[in-house]
C-alpha cells in the first residue's frame, strides 16, 4: 500500500505530459473544427495508452544510469525521483524558465543515481549519449519536416486537382497524424512516469510482462491527463501549431511523430514538445517563416541543460534530507 | 461519402448559385435589350423577372453559407468559399442594380448608342461563360483553371474598352444634355460594372488556387 502511495508521484507525472502534450497532437485538428474537443481528447487517451501498452515497454529496462549494472533502486528512491521531477517542473515554472516533463524526470533518475552510487558509478556516456539525441532531436524534426514538405508536397501537387479531396485528405491525415502522435509519446514518454518504480520492483522482476504493465498503468496516467485536463491546454499550447495551414501542420505533426517513434526504437526518452517545435521550424523554413523565436530556442537549451541539472539537484537534496539511500 | 458530404452539398449549391447567376444575367441582357427597342413596359416585367432571380441567388447563397457555418472545408479554405459566394453574388446584385436604374430614371438613349449599349451588355454577360467553365474543371488543375481565369480578364477588357469607347461617344459626340448624358454614362458604368463583378470572382478563386502552393 505504501508502494503504491509512492507511485502517485510518477502517475502525477503521467498526468502532466498526457494533459499538456495532447495539444501539440491534436491542436490543428482542433482549432481547424476537423475534430471535436472531446474526441480529440478521447482519441489521445486511447493512443496514448496504445503506445504505452504496445511499445512502451521497450525504455524500461535501460531506464537508468548504472555503469555497474549491479546498483538496486529503492521504492523510496523511485518516489523521490518523480517527486523531485515534479517540484522541478513546479519550480522551474515559478522561476518563469521553460522546462520539459521528460528531462526533468530524468534528471531526477540521475541525481538519485549519484547520490547512491556516486559520480564515478554514474554511466556518463549514456547520459551523453541521451543528452546527443535531445540535441538531435528538434534538428532532425526540422529536416524531416521540410523533406516531408517537399517530397509530400510534391505528390500532392501532382494528383490531387479536386478542392473536395484535398480537404477531405488533410482532414482525415490531421486525424490519423495525431493518433500516430499520440501512439508516439505515450511510447516514448510513459517510462519517466513508472520507470523508476519498474526499476525498483514495484511490478516484481524484470521482465517484459511486467515492464508491460508498469507502462500500461503509466499509459493510463497520461490518458487520464488528456481526458481531465488536455481539453484545456489543447488550444493555448497547440496555438503555435493551429497557426499553420493544414498541411503545414499535417506535416508537422506527422515529422513529430516518426522522430519521436524512432528514438522509442533507440530506447531514449525524449521531449515531445521539442520534437514540434523542430517540426514546425522545418515546415516554417520551407514556407519562408520564421516561427521559431529566441523564447522558444531558450526554452529548448534550459530543457536539455538546466531542467535535468535542477532536479538532480532537488532529488539529491529531498533524498538527503529524508535520509533516503 | 460520409467525410466529405458537407463539402459535396457546398459545391452542388454553387453549381445551383451559378445557374441561377446564368438565368439572372440572361434576363439582364433580354431587359435591356427590350428597352432599347423602346418596349419600355415590357422592359419592367423583365426586370422585375431580374429582381426575383436575384432573390432566389440569394436564397442559394444563403444555403452555401449555412452549409459552410455547419462546417464544410477547414476554417482554412472556408474563409475563401465564403469570399467567393459572395462575389459570386454580386454579379446578380449588379445586374439587378442596372435594370433597376434603367426602368426607375428612365434615360433617353440616343439611337446612335443603342447598339453600343447593346454590344456592350452581351460582352459583359458573356464573361460568365468562362467562370462557369472555372467551376467544372478541378480548381487545382492549375493550368486549366489559371486559364480560364486569364480569359475571364480578357473579356473584362474587351467590355471595358466598349464602355470608355461609348462614353467618349458620349460625351464628345452626342448632343443632348449634360444631365442626360451624366445618366446615361452612369448606366454605362454600372453595366460594366458587371464584368468587373464575374472578374472579381475569378481573381478570388486565383488566390484559393494559390493558397495551395505547396
Amino acid at each position: 500500500m505504501i508502494a503504491l502511495a509512492k507511485l502517485l508521484g510518477g502517475l502525477f507525472l503521467g498526468w502532466g505530459i498526457g494533459a499538456n502534450n495532447a495539444a501539440n497532437m491534436f491542436g490543428t485538428a482542433v482549432g481547424t473544427n476537423s475534430v471535436k474537443y472531446k474526441t480529440a481528447v478521447i482519441l489521445v487517451a486511447v493512443f496514448v495508452l496504445v503506445g504505452s501498452l504496445v511499445e512502451g515497454y521497450k525504455l524500461y529496462d535501460s531506464y537508468n544510469f548504472d555503469r555497474s549494472g549491479e546498483f538496486k533502486v529503492t521504492f523510496s528512491q523511485a518516489a523521490v525521483c518523480t517527486f523531485a521531477a515534479g517540484v522541478s517542473i513546479v519550480f522551474q515554472t515559478y522561476l518563469g524558465i521553460p522546462t520539459s516533463t521528460t528531462q526533468n524526470a530524468i534528471g531526477g533518475v540521475m541525481g538519485i543515481s549519484i547520490l547512491s552510487m556516486g559520480m564515478s558509478g554514474i554511466s556518463w556516456m549514456k547520459l551523453l549519449g541521451w543528452l546527443f539525441c535531445w540535441i538531435i532531436l528538434p534538428v532532425a524534426a526540422g529536416v524531416l519536416s521540410f523533406a516531408g514538405m517537399k517530397g509530400i508536397g510534391f505528390i500532392i501537387q501532382r494528383t490531387i486537382k479536386r478542392m473536395v479531396l484535398l480537404n477531405l485528405v488533410y482532414k482525415i491525415g490531421l486525424i490519423v497524424c495525431g493518433c500516430y502522435g499520440a501512439y508516439a509519446m505515450g511510447a516514448n514518454n510513459v517510462v519517466v512516469t513508472t520507470g523508476p518504480f519498474y526499476q525498483a520492483g514495484l511490478f516484481g522482476s524484470q521482465n517484459h510482462a511486467h515492464a508491460v504493465l508498469a507502462a500500461t498503468l503509466g499509459g493510463a496516467a497520461m490518458a487520464l491527463g488528456a481526458l481531465t485536463y488536455g481539453k484545456k491546454v489543447i488550444m493555448t499550447v497547440g496555438k503555435d501549431i493551429t497557426a499553420l495551414d493544414p498541411f503545414s501542420a499535417l506535416i508537422a505533426v506527422l515529422s513529430h511523430s516518426l522522430i519521436v517513434h524512432f528514438f522509442t526504437q533507440l530506447h531514449v526518452p525524449v521531449s515531445s514538445s521539442q520534437a514540434i517545435v523542430g517540426a514546425v521550424a522545418g515546415v516554417g523554413f520551407v514556407r519562408g517563416m520564421n516561427m521559431v523565436n529566441a523564447r522558444k530556442l531558450r526554452a529548448i537549451f534550459s530543457a536539455w541543460f538546466l531542467s535535468p541539472v535542477i532536479a538532480a539537484l532537488l532529488a539529491m537534496g529531498i533524498a538527503y534530507i529524508l535520509g533516503v539511500r | 461519402m460520409f467525410w466529405d458530404k458537407k463539402e459535396q452539398q457546398v459545391k452542388e449549391f454553387m453549381k445551383e448559385h451559378l445557374v441561377k447567376i446564368k438565368e439572372c444575367l440572361d434576363l439582364f441582357e433580354t431587359t435591356i435589350g427590350l428597352y432599347l427597342d423602346g418596349k419600355e413596359e415590357e422592359a419592367n416585367v423583365s426586370s422585375y423577372n431580374v429582381h426575383k432571380k436575384e432573390h432566389e441567388a440569394d436564397e442559394c447563397r444563403r444555403k452555401i453559407l449555412a452549409k459552410l457555418a455547419e462546417g464544410a472545408f477547414l476554417p482554412f479554405f472556408r474563409e475563401d468559399y465564403i469570399g467567393i459566394v459572395e462575389l459570386v453574388d454580386k454579379i446578380a446584385n449588379r445586374a439587378k442594380t442596372v435594370t433597376q436604374t434603367m426602368v426607375i430614371e428612365g434615360p433617353k438613349i440616343p439611337q446612335e448608342m443603342r447598339e453600343d449599349i447593346r454590344v456592350l451588355t452581351h460582352k459583359a454577360v458573356i464573361t460568365l461563360e468562362p467562370l462557369l467553365k472555372l467551376f467544372d474543371v478541378p480548381l487545382l488543375d492549375k493550368s486549366k483553371s489559371l486559364a480560364l481565369i486569364q480569359e475571364i480578364s480578357t473579356r473584362e477588357q474587351v467590355a471595358d474598352s466598349i464602355e470608355f469607347k461609348i462614353l467618349k461617344k458620349l460625351f464628345k459626340e452626342i448632343n443632348i444634355s449634360l444631365a442626360e448624358k451624366i445618366i446615361i454614362g452612369n448606366l454605362v458604368t454600372i453595366i460594366a460594372e458587371v464584368a468587373d463583378a464575374i472578374e472579381n470572382v475569378g481573381d478570388r478563386v486565383q488566390i484559393l488556387i494559390s493558397k495551395q502552393a505547396i
